[in-house]
């Protein structure tokens, strides 16, 4: 279509790595940039909390409830005058633990099924398509409002029905990508030099596919956090003592007549991570994606 | 394309049976007993028998199962333990309201994020495609309960330029579309960055078919070649991707009604959750799945009309 | 506005054209005519800027494309800086365009008709007049029950077809210019014959003048009456067809014609490259015509080959699953011995790819044997099947796309090795040794596919193909995409492999003109059958087949 004289020519410098050439693309994104310090600063201080706090976020000091933000606190204190960003800071924590877990866990299930359905006969692959397809039939919230209470509130409820309601987009991406390398004609020439079944599989087609799921697994992130968030607020998550940004919310809002600012206050860290790990994620999509840089 | 349509909505039928029996067992299954829940701590062995009597609950699984699926197929969803009126009826008193909410989020996204995306595309690299770019981003970013939150006090609480709770006057469209405003922004405002970008991304990778630099060729009006050839093309990812999003915007509606305290079924779950009202969550779950299943059977099918090569390849 | 213009004959005067792609030149100093009523071809290789040209005519240029000097005088205008709306309205009424691709050039979602009355929206007519006039000339284009057609979306009908509706659509609106770009390409040599015909009536019909770009010289030849020759943005030779292939004076045009492999009547296993001095005097060793003993005993022997394509629906069609059965391959047998080339010749869908793909046991066989070095393929297991790979090796047709991508160059060629567990001490050095069988210096060894030329990418294959010293190389397509001067290196050096090592080769073509010189004898394949097998001499002076003698014709020489 067009004139191939447009292309650099081919054969030009050769990349010694496709990983550095990736780096160089977000570092030269602006958004990408700011995505990245988001991000890390908000896992360098959820990862010290304990150090970072200011206050022990567990003390009651019912004198100095509702205060406002300040200097003293910075995101100012709640009903039972409890410091809001020292308990914003271990809300970080199981904000991050849980979606980190969740997207790890989901995305090794979805890619086992994904690559179950895609290698193995017709009737298992049709079988493994209509569980991920009844499964995804559940919108997520209703889905844990309906389980959730069963399994009573808590981190590992959270954490496995965010993994019950992803695995099924992880499932269908890594099945459709695992069958479009295997109809690729180097896979047809590894079979052609007689390589094996498990090293077409290891080294071949999962190298392929493993790069942009982690990519898309990244952008996911943020879904995870609000869902996270968003569970606690409803009383199916996290639960007291344990602190999370959801319990914050849900905390502000009941006060959302009296001290419009706690329910902001509880806002802003979720705020912060999901926007970074947005901007991250779409930065990494495109540094990293060849198909769209080029197309830059 | 009537073959496709049959087909797609029998495996909707199997899919939507599977998900309610799979969610009955799950719930019975699940360590947490929904009697002792239900009736609380201070429940008589006496009166567990009967509740689980009453609901059937003393049968073997398999046997409650498909005593609920047949319930289900004659519109028998059981009776509120709260309220004791239908479950069947009192879903269908609210699941208007959150369809209204949910249609005037989808015409949001589409009607806002179409264009845009549409906008970026053609005017690539622009002031405005970066800044529909960076603003696309971030509204995707922000989870819409805190849409919900930060929206009711900036403009309800604070301006006071729309209402914050309730759904409005009864027989009041405009007063009821005044109330919508808020909720359908917060449901639907990523949607709009989301399209939009995916709208972009979609139009320029059609612009650079062939097809359309042959057009272009044969000196066809730019109006015509966006809007009769691309884009008709272009929308075809949103379409599939709305059908999806269906869930989410499901999803999204329990904050919403929780936080402008409006009636439907994200709210109505909501309630029966915290009282365990375990007929009543039995009932919603039922209602949305149904609701998501027949929106991407939906987005497939309008898919089809679209390009005659879907229909093609899944016949 | 008419003060540059040279010629009243001209439809179109390109002058002095320097045109960049941001700061790389595409086109410079470009001076050209188009005369009224004749075919001007543009020739030129990949990268030349002859599609460039093509487009800078119908002002349809990538945005970063920018006209720095010159001009294109189309009736006294000049079309380079010409506002848009007014080159809408030349565009499909007095210059129309045939795309490359057939396959992609029409729009998925429309209709035939509703393409075809779109295109004459500025005529004024109506609706049943505009697809009255489309009926004709789907008619006049030699499409079977216009009427129908004008009812069905593009992927309905088959390359042919819809390469036959893009010309309907651009003949249409009786245009003063034509452009044609590389668009008999993709089509196979019998249909490209019949479309070039088709052409070449149309464009007297209408007495129009048309623009030919192409890197065919054999279909420059037979249809056009002029030719300008590009070499990297810059022409080289232009004037009368006749003229410069029948006399060329430039040293570029000179190297183009002797590197075609359809203009060396003789013999010969090693064809003329680009790197030669252009002005060294052709140099044909005469292949010996018997190199192959009768006598020896076949490496390679198929035998009544059967071969259908088949499924069964699953769960009566609910999944989508549509039960079929095609015949791909007919009892087909043939022979292969060592140190000997013989090549398949058949257009796309004739099965040739399907038999290659079943001696490499890609494909299972549904009758008939396949024995190769006294084994029977067809009766191995998955497993014993691995011993055979290790003898035949396969070189597939799109040579950048057969690598493994996220691999390095160094990895890729001794890939057959690991696989085999064959202890090499070195596995770079190795790499390095084999990268330099095929001609390729060390610092490619790090490269990724991607950053490999179609030519470049060839060579890695050949070197995968030898790292195992096999006794069958089968190579599908192996100079597909490639342009003339390259696709000769990439054959001499199999032709030097087979004469080093003895290794036997089944080459897998629709392409006669390479098959001429390098094989030593030929099987002509169609739907699935050999309709005959026998030395490449035979083959090309008594061709039995009338199917044979029509392949041979659809070959255009750019003799006189």
């Amino acid at each position: 279509m067009s004139d191939p004289a447009i292309h650099t020519q081919a054969g030009g410098p050769s990349a010694k790595s496709l990983i550095p050439e990736g780096l160089r693309h977000l570092l030269a994104d602006p958004m990408g940039l700011f995505g990245l310090v988001l991000v890390l600063s908000l896992v360098f201080l959820s990862l010290f909390a304990n150090v970072l706090a200011p206050y022990d976020p567990a003390k009651i000091d019912v004198p100095s409830k509702f205060l406002p933000p300040s200097w003293d606190h910075l995101l100012g204190t709640d009903e039972l005058g409890r410091d809001m960003f020292s308990r914003a800071l271990y809300g970080g924590r199981v904000a991050l633990k849980v979606a980190l877990i969740s997207t790890l866990v989901a995305l090794a299930i979805g890619t086992i099924l994904g690559f179950l359905a895609a290698y193995g006969p017709k009737w298992l692959d049709n079988a493994i398509v209509l569980i991920l397809d009844t499964v995804r039939a559940y919108p997520t919230i209703i889905f844990a409002l309906a389980v959730g209470p069963m399994f009573g509130a808590g981190i590992w409820t959270v954490v496995g029905i965010l993994i019950a309601t992803s695995v099924p987009y992880y499932g269908r991406i890594v099945r459709t990508a695992a069958l479009t390398v295997m109809q690729s004609e180097y896979i047809d020439a590894e079979r052609a030099m007689g390589a094996s079944g498990l090293r077409i599989t290891c080294v071949h087609v999962l190298p392929n596919i493993i790069g942009p799921m982690l990519i898309i697994a990244s952008m996911d992130i943020p879904v995870i956090i609000t869902a996270e968030a968003g569970l606690s607020f409803l009383g199916v998550g996290i639960k007291p003592p344990e602190t999370s940004w959801g319990l914050m919310l849900d905390q502000g809002y009941r006060f959302i007549g009296r001290t419009p600012w706690m329910v902001i206050s509880a806002g802003i860290p979720v705020i912060i991570a999901t926007l970074g790990f947005t901007f991250l994620g779409e930065a990494l999509r495109d540094a990293f994606d060849p198909k769209i840089r080029r197309g830059r | 394309m009537l073959r496709f349509c049959a087909r797609r909505i029998a495996i909707g039928f199997v899919i939507v049976v599977l998900a309610i029996a799979t969610i009955y067992v799950l719930v019975q299954a699940a360590p947490g007993d929904p009697i002792a829940l239900m009736l609380g701590p201070r429940a008589t062995p006496e009166m567990i028998a009967a509740l689980e009597a009453r609901l059937g609950l003393d049968q073997p699984l398999p046997v409650q199962v498909l005593k609920f699926l047949i319930g289900v197929f004659q519109g028998d969803l059981g009776v509120d333990i709260k309220t004791k009126r239908l479950v069947v009826d009192e879903v269908l008193e609210q699941l208007p309201y959150t369809l209204y909410l949910i249609f005037a989020s989808l015409l949001l996204a589409a009607g806002l994020g179409i264009p845009l995306g549409c906008f970026s595309a053609l005017h690539r690299n622009s002031l405005v495609d970066r800044l529909v770019g960076i603003l696309s981003v971030s509204v995707i970013a922000v989870p819409p309960l805190i849409i919900a939150i930060y929206g009711m006090i900036l403009f309800a609480v604070h301006l006071r330029w729309l209402p914050a709770i309730g759904l409005g006057d009864r027989g009041d469209l405009l007063d009821q579309i005044h109330h919508l405003i808020l909720p359908a922004i917060a449901v639907g405002i990523g949607w709009v960055g989301y399209l939009a970008r995916l709208v972009r991304a979609a139009m320029l990778e059609v612009l650079n078919e062939d097809y359309i630099l042959n057009a272009r060729a044969f000196g066809l009006p730019e109006r015509w070649i966006i809007f009769r050839y691309a884009l008709r093309i272009a929308v075809a990812p949103t379409i599939t991707v709305l059908g999806i999003g269906v869930g989410y915007m499901l999803g999204s509606a329990v904050f919403a009604e929780i936080v402008f305290a409006r009636p439907g079924i994200g709210k109505m779950m909501y309630d029966a959750v915290s009282v365990r009202n375990y007929p009543v969550t039995m009932g919603v779950v039922l209602a949305s799945t149904i609701l998501l299943v027949a929106s991407t059977t939906l987005s497939d099918i309008i898919n089809a009309m679209i390009d005659p090569r879907i229909r093609e390849a899944q016949e | 506005m008419a003060l540059n213009n040279p010629t009243q004959s001209a439809t179109v005067a390109v002058n002095n054209l320097t045109l960049q792609y941001g700061s790389i030149k595409a086109l410079s100093n470009v001076t050209t005519t188009i005369e009224k009523g004749r075919i001007l071809g543009v020739v030129g290789e990949s990268g030349s800027g002859k599609s460039t040209l093509a487009r800078a005519m119908l002002g349809l240029l990538p945005d970063v494309a920018r006209i720095t000097s010159g001009e294109i005088l189309f009736d006294g205008t000049d079309l380079s800086r010409l506002p848009i709306d007014q080159l809408r309205a030349i565009r499909g009424q007095r210059i129309t365009y045939i795309s490359q691709d057939p396959l992609r050039a029409l729009t998925p979602t429309l209709t035939i008709g509703d393409q075809m009355t779109d295109i004459q929206y500025r005529s004024g007519i109506s609706r049943p007049e505009k697809r009255a006039r489309a009926v004709a000339i789907l008619e006049r284009v030699g499409m079977p029950d216009p009427e129908s057609r004008l009812k069905m979306y593009p992927h309905e009908l088959s390359g042919g077809q819809r390469q036959r509706v893009s010309i309907a659509m651009a003949v249409m609106m009786k245009p003063d210019l034509l452009i044609a770009d590389e668009a008999t390409t993709a089509l196979d040599a019998t249909l490209e014959q019949e479309i070039i015909k088709l052409l070449k009536e149309l464009q007297s019909e209408l007495g129009c003048s048309m623009l030919f770009v192409t890197h065919h010289l054999g279909v420059v030849a037979s249809l056009c009456d002029d030719v300008v020759v590009i070499h990297h943005g810059v022409v080289k030779e232009q004037g009368p067809v006749a003229q410069v292939f029948g006399s060329p004076q430039d040293p570029y045009t000179k190297m183009l014609l002797r590197c075609d492999p359809a203009l060396i009547e003789e013999k010969t296993r090693h064809l003329p490259i680009t790197s030669d001095d252009p002005d060294a005097p052709v140099v044909i060793e005469s292949g010996p015509a018997d190199r192959i003993k009768v006598s020896e005993p076949p490496v390679l022997e198929i035998s009544d080959l059967k071969v259908t394509f088949s499924r069964n629906a699953f769960l009566g069609g609910l999944f989508g699953d549509i039960g079929y059965e095609i015949p791909a391959v007919k009892g087909a047998g043939l022979r292969v011995r060592k140190g000997e080339t013989v090549a398949i010749v058949g257009e796309s869908g004739s099965g040739k790819t399907t038999i290659a793909r079943t001696v490499i046991g890609l494909q299972k066989a549904d009758g008939g044997s396949i024995h190769f070095d006294g084994r029977e393929l067809t009766r191995l297991s998955h497993a014993e099947y691995k011993s055979a790979r290790r003898e035949i090796t396969f070189m597939f047709q799109d040579p950048i796309g057969s690598l493994s991508p996220r691999m390095r160059v160094r990895d890729t060629v001794v890939e057959p090795l690991r696989i085999h567990s064959v202890d090499k001490p070195n596995y770079a050095a190795e790499a390095e040794r084999l990268l330099g069988l095929v001609g390729l210096d060390a610092r490619f060894i790090d490269r990724y596919p991607h950053e490999l030329s179609g030519g470049q990418a060839r060579r890695v294959a050949v070197a995968r193909a030898i790292a195992l010293e096999p006794k069958l190389i089968i190579a599908d397509e192996p100079t597909a995409g490639l342009d003339v001067s390259i696709q000769g290196e990439i054959l001499n050096l199999l032709a030097e492999i087979q004469d080093r090592t003895g290794v036997a080769m089944l080459l897998i073509t629709h392409n006669l003109n390479v098959v001429r010189h390098i094989s030593d004898r030929v099987a002509i394949m169609f739907m699935g059958e050999f309709l005959e097998v026998d030395q490449t001499d035979v083959i090309f002076s008594a061709p039995r087949h009338d199917y044979t003698r029509r392949l041979i014709a659809a070959n255009h020489h750019p003799s006189f």
